[in-house]
């Protein structure tokens, strides 16, 4: 029976009475006054163009810190850090899977720190983002990881990015939403389990600068990506440098790249064989990426609450999600055929991005064996630097310069 | 222009391409971003109650006047066992006293949730729906919701109730009874 | 100097936010952890409070105490965690500030690396051996995760066994299957001391009967969902089913003390057929051995358990169309769960394994619809089965499921089953045949058409008498060796439940819950003892040590002592 028969056969039964000088009060039930989501993007946009000023005409450490904590201010503390663009690519992805009308402030928060880091690298993750201003700010001593344990670190983002995206493609939910590990702070919600993570991360990010950012978040991928070809670059110093490696020091982040003479023959020769060996295991690599995306779409698709409902039905367990589902007009077979239709869907695209998986880790490690550059100075990675400004600070000709300015 | 340059307007155009979507006619049913409950759906577990990230939950019952029945004995308003129609608390369904009854006319009483004590577990609207008109039901209320992308009270809901709807009509009210002429 | 100072303050406040935020954080948590279990529990207590009698006044005045005094409580905490947490979260951006605040004015510093700066070249090589290191991680955990699933998904065997697999990996599985064997002839031996199925044991059944006719209740307890099935009993289990057309589960109460012990609700049927009242969604009885139950539904679920309600397999047949509803109890034989599926447009009988639910083997019957029960047969030490409905009766082989003979004797609605001694299988429904064959060629041995024979309970049999118990109160005896009645007696009411021997006497239990121990004389039925328990049973009386267990039909269990 549903609750509609209930309903209607109740509704018979108890008649709107008629009054005689008693008029039916109005529901009032306040209407959202104005899109929370549009008020975002606006302060966003100011933000991002604040933070370039400080980063690339400015050029100061210490306006960065001021633009950290202020964005950590604002989007953390007072917007609740929740609709973040961090966040944004899973409603994206579900909405463009499902076909549905995407509301512009999603579509917005999503596209614009990526339209900027086409300009300007990534601003957006100095301290507009507030997961990054929290991290840039609770940071203590900087213990450096080495460079090629970073390299293989920073695949978990794209990995995390690839199964997100499937698992918000297919209505499984926004994990990243729960592995956020600093929400429970900015939503003063800390009676969850989820408030362990943050616990470790907050306390990780002591040492380890912008654990999140580094390692876990997806949409830094996309930022990393769209800032390679960043217009604006940022430069240690326009001094001739004098290869004093403070900077090098001074970044935390490992965005800050050594000067590299030309190869030698020797060199080059080991570094063809390399590519050759690297070449050669592709198919495995696409193989084995393929592989595990089949194996994990199991345990994917079994957090979808058909899934989920469809398994307590068969395990005769009496839930409360059966009972409701028992009220339905929806039928078993509606929902083995949905269930059915989600799990092949799954593991299909599992499947599809494990072998993506397989081919940008190959990507990544083919472009390192390869990239001879031929820089004689200390250079930033556009695509890792975080926008902090302690090069800057690092650098003792920039600081020089200050200096005469005064 | 360089290779560089080329690329960057082609991942500009890229991200802006989806915009002209947004000039696309909408479409009536179209989905929204706020979260709401559909209260045909909803079968009053008690989990809005606990699973809001709020202290106290975000989601509060709504009385729709229009569908009441005024009844004397509101079985939203009575619990089961009760002996006296009276304001005794061992009579009382709501565990929060949330609701204010106050006479009309004879023999019908008006029936109001207090917002301020409503903490949304949805006792009255079982009862309401049980034996009444079903005229109260649970809502997200806009002024109160902080609007999480990944809302957990919709996580948790055993009957799949939560819904996004569009900002212009944040609200899903209970169709009211036809009225017989 | 000042610097320094001012440095001093900084760390000074640094350490002061750090430990406010460690030590209200943990006096929070502490308190949310402390407050949600009394909270809930008080909640459940005041709602218990309040589904009692409150016409007493003292209740009613606690009741209203307790409401105001949680009330507030409820509140009160709330609000102090409110307060804690948004103190909280001023404390974690004035550390954030603070921290802030440090790199603002003292820069860190820097000291220029000793040695050469790092050799890109190196750690091009490092970044493949930490990459295959990388690769040989995955790979562990994807076989660790592979071994952590796979169990998990062998421990839920109640996949719908006609369903299509659901996911592509399902397919390649094969069952865990228990290679334990189960020896036909000792598990009839050991059903024996027991109460097994439908109408007690294949084998005599060696239960006491209680020492007077004089009973008082010893328990009795409600039984959620209706059911015209038998209890059956295993050691101190009682196992029986019910359903309403929505649940199905089966139900184990305790037989010494009558608690329920455990309740299993059968998955949601495929399909839901129509019954009759007189039948139900839960009429046949179900089966039990030393480790399982078997159940059997209306709706074409075959259910089995363990004794401690663990949902073993579950198997759904094929669509149950049958007028009335279907109604057969399955028979319980070693290894082998026999049903008899007669439906409205097929007739088949079916041997499940007792482990897996598997289908062992499935024969298509010569029958039209019945709602006969399937009787074991033990020849030379070879099971068989004797099925009887509409045209035939029918004897097969338990192990390959071959038909060994069958006899056009059959007609009408056959709801009755069979009882078997010396080679010689006895049979009597009304409209349809009373009498008996032979074991071996199904020969029929003798045939009586003019006795008037029962249409729902079985006959039973008793020394060289064939005791035919009517649903109009009619006993008949016929002749055992040559089918002449013998003798007629008229009761009050009728019996739907049917008799059974058990201690060297027959015991039936009437419409009207009259509890009947009878002992046929050679030309007379002499009732031993009668007691009268007042309420409607439909259901075959179980024993279990000296006592009588019992189905009414208002969904009652009741056990009989007698009294001292």
């Amino acid at each position: 029976m549903t609750h509609l028969s209930v309903l209607l056969a109740a509704q018979a039964r108890f008649p709107a009475p008629e009054f005689e000088s008693y008029t039916l009060p109005e529901m009032s039930l306040e209407e959202l006054a104005s899109d929370s989501v549009l008020w975002r993007v606006l302060v966003l946009c100011v933000f991002l163009v604040v933070g370039s000023l400080c980063f690339y005409k400015w050029r100061s450490r210490k306006a960065m810190l001021a633009y950290s904590l202020a964005g950590l201010a604002v989007f953390g503390f007072i917007f609740a850090s929740c609709p973040c663009p961090v966040g944004m690519f899973q409603n994206i992805a579900e909405g463009v899977a499902a076909g549905s009308y995407i509301q512009p402030g999603v579509l917005l928060l999503f596209a614009i720190p990526l339209a900027v880091s086409l300009f300007a690298g990534r601003v957006f993750c100095g301290g507009a983002c507030p997961l990054g201003a929290i991290q840039e700010l609770l940071h203590w001593k900087s213990v450096f990881v080495p460079r090629p344990l970073d390299r293989i670190l920073r695949l978990i983002p794209v990995l995390l990015l690839l199964v997100f995206t499937v698992c918000a493609i297919f209505g499984i939910g926004f994990p990243l939403c729960y592995l956020e590990p600093y929400l429970p702070v900015f939503l003063l919600d800390f009676a969850t389990p989820f408030a362990i993570l943050s616990a470790v991360f907050l306390l990780v990010g002591l040492f380890i600068s912008r654990p999140f950012c580094r390692y876990v978040c997806p949409y830094g991928v996309l930022l990393r990506f769209f800032s390679m070809f960043s217009l604006l670059k940022p430069q240690i110093t326009s001094h001739e440098c004098v290869n004093c490696r403070l900077c090098e020091q001074g970044c935390p982040n490992g965005a800050v790249l050594p000067p590299e003479n030309a190869e030698t023959a020797v060199q080059h020769r080991t570094g063809s064989r390399r590519i050759s060996l690297l070449v050669a295991c592709i198919p495995f690599a696409l193989f084995a990426g393929g592989l595990f995306g089949y194996f994990s779409a199991p345990v994917l698709s079994s957090f979808h609450r058909d899934v989920r409902l469809q398994n307590e039905l068969d395990a005769g367990i009496r839930s409360e999600a059966v009972e409701a589902f028992e009220s339905t007009k929806t039928t078993h077979e509606e929902l083995r055929a949905r269930v059915v239709k989600l799990q092949n869907g799954v593991l299909l695209a599992s499947t599809a991005a494990g072998v993506l998986f397989g081919a940008l880790v190959m990507a990544e490690l083919i472009a390192e064996a390869r990239r001879r550059r031929e820089e004689e100075v200390y250079s930033i990675d556009a695509s890792l630097c975080f926008c902090c400004g302690r090069c800057y600070a690092a650098c003792p000709l920039e600081r020089k310069e200050k200096h005469h300015e005064k | 222009m360089t290779r560089r340059d080329l690329i960057r307007t082609g991942l500009l155009a890229v991200i802006l391409a989806p915009f002209a979507a947004l000039f696309r006619k909408r479409e009536e049913t179209g989905t929204g971003y706020f979260w709401q409950i559909d209260p045909d759906k909803c079968v009053q577990c008690g989990k809005c109650e606990t699973e809001c990230i709020l202290p106290l939950s975000a989601v509060k019952c709504v009385h729709q006047y229009a569908s009441c029945g005024y009844c004397l004995f509101c079985s939203g308003y009575y619990q089961d066992k009760r002996i006296e129609f009276n304001t005794a608390g061992e009579n009382m369904r709501c565990p929060t006293d949330a609701i204010i009854r106050t006479y009309v006319e004879d023999p019908y009483f008006e029936y109001k949730i207090d917002e301020e004590k409503c903490i949304g577990c949805g006792k009255c609207v079982k009862g309401c729906l049980a034996f009444g008109n079903g005229s109260l039901f649970l809502q997200v209320r806009r002024d109160l919701c902080k609007n999480c992308n990944e809302c957990r009270i919709a996580k948790a809901c055993p009957a799949d109730a939560f819904v996004r709807v569009p900002a212009d009509r944040p609200y899903i009210y209970r169709k009211p009874p036809e009225v017989k002429s | 100097m000042k610097n320094d100072e001012m440095r001093r303050t900084l760390r000074f406040l640094q350490w002061t936010a750090l430990t406010f935020i460690l030590t209200l954080g943990l006096l929070l948590a502490y308190d949310m952890y402390r407050s949600r279990a009394p909270i809930k529990q008080a909640q459940d207590e005041l709602a218990d409070l309040k589904q009692q009698d409150l016409a007493d006044a003292k209740l009613a005045k606690t009741v209203r105490d307790l409401d105001y005094l949680y009330r507030s409580a409820y509140f009160q905490t709330k609000d102090k965690q409110r307060r804690g947490v948004l103190l909280l979260g001023i404390a974690f951006f004035l550390l954030c500030g603070l921290f802030g605040a440090e790199m603002f004015w003292f820069a860190p510093k820097l000291k220029v690396p000793r040695g050469t700066a790092s050799v890109p070249e190196k750690e091009r090589r490092q970044l493949l051996i930490f990459a295959s290191c990388g690769i040989v991680v995955m790979a562990v955990a994807l076989a660790v995760l592979r071994i952590v699933l796979v169990p998990s998904e062998a421990k839920k065997p109640a996949q719908i066994a006609d369903a299509p697999n659901t996911t592509a990996e399902q397919s390649g599985k094969a069952k865990p299957v228990q290679t334990e064997t189960i020896d036909l002839l000792a598990a009839l031996e050991a059903e024996k001391t027991q109460w097994p199925q439908f109408r007690g044991s294949t084998l005599p059944n060696s239960n006491a009967l209680p020492a007077s006719w004089d009973f008082q209740r010893k328990w009795s307890s409600p039984i959620e969902l209706s059911g015209n099935n038998s209890p059956v009993i295993w050691d101190d289990l009682v196992f029986l089913s019910g359903g309403d057309g929505k649940n199905h589960a089966v139900f184990c109460y305790d037989a010494n003390s009558g608690e329920l012990k455990w309740k299993t609700a059968a998955p949601p049927a495929a399909n839901m057929p129509e019954v009759t009242e007189d039948t139900g969604y839960a009429a046949p009885t179900m089966c039990a051995d030393s480790k399982r139950v078997y159940a059997v539904f209306a709706t074409g679920q075959v259910l089995c358990l363990a004794h401690d309600g663990t949902l073993l397999w579950h198997k759904q047949l094929p669509d149950p169309v049958i007028m009335y509803g279907y109604a057969s109890s399955p028979l319980l034989m070693g290894d082998k769960l026999v049903v008899q599926y007669d439906m409205d447009e097929k007739q088949t009988i079916f041997a499940l394994n007792v482990f897996t639910g598997e289908t062992m083997w499935q024969t298509e019957r010569e029958s039209a619809q019945s709602w006969s029960s399937p009787k074991a047969v033990v020849a030379d030490g070879k099971g068989m089965v004797f099925t009887a409905g509409n045209m035939c009766a029918e004897l097969f082989d338990l192990e390959t499921g071959k038909r060994l003979w069958s006899q056009d004797c059959m007609g009408g609605e056959v709801a009755a089953s069979a009882s078997v001694r010396d080679g010689k299988i006895f049979f009597s429904n009304s409209g349809a045949f009373t009498g008996a064959l032979g074991v071996k060629d199904g020969e029929i041995l003798f045939r009586n058409d003019d006795s008037p024979a029962p249409d729902v309970a079985s006959a039973v049999l008793f020394g060289d008498q064939y005791l035919l118990f009517g649903s109009g109160g009619t006993i008949i005896a016929i002749d055992a060796a040559d089918g002449h009645e013998l003798y007629e007696e008229d009761l009050d009411n009728g019996f739907y439940a049917s008799p059974v021997t058990v201690g060297g006497k027959v015991v039936a239990v009437d419409l009207d819950g009259v509890l009947y121990q009878f002992e046929p004389e050679e030309d007379e039925i002499e009732i031993r003892g009668k007691f009268e328990l007042g309420k409607k049973v439909v259901c075959v009386p179980a024993f279990h040590k000296g006592n009588i267990i019992l189905r009414t039909a208002e969904n009652e269990l009741i056990c009989l002592e007698a009294k001292q």
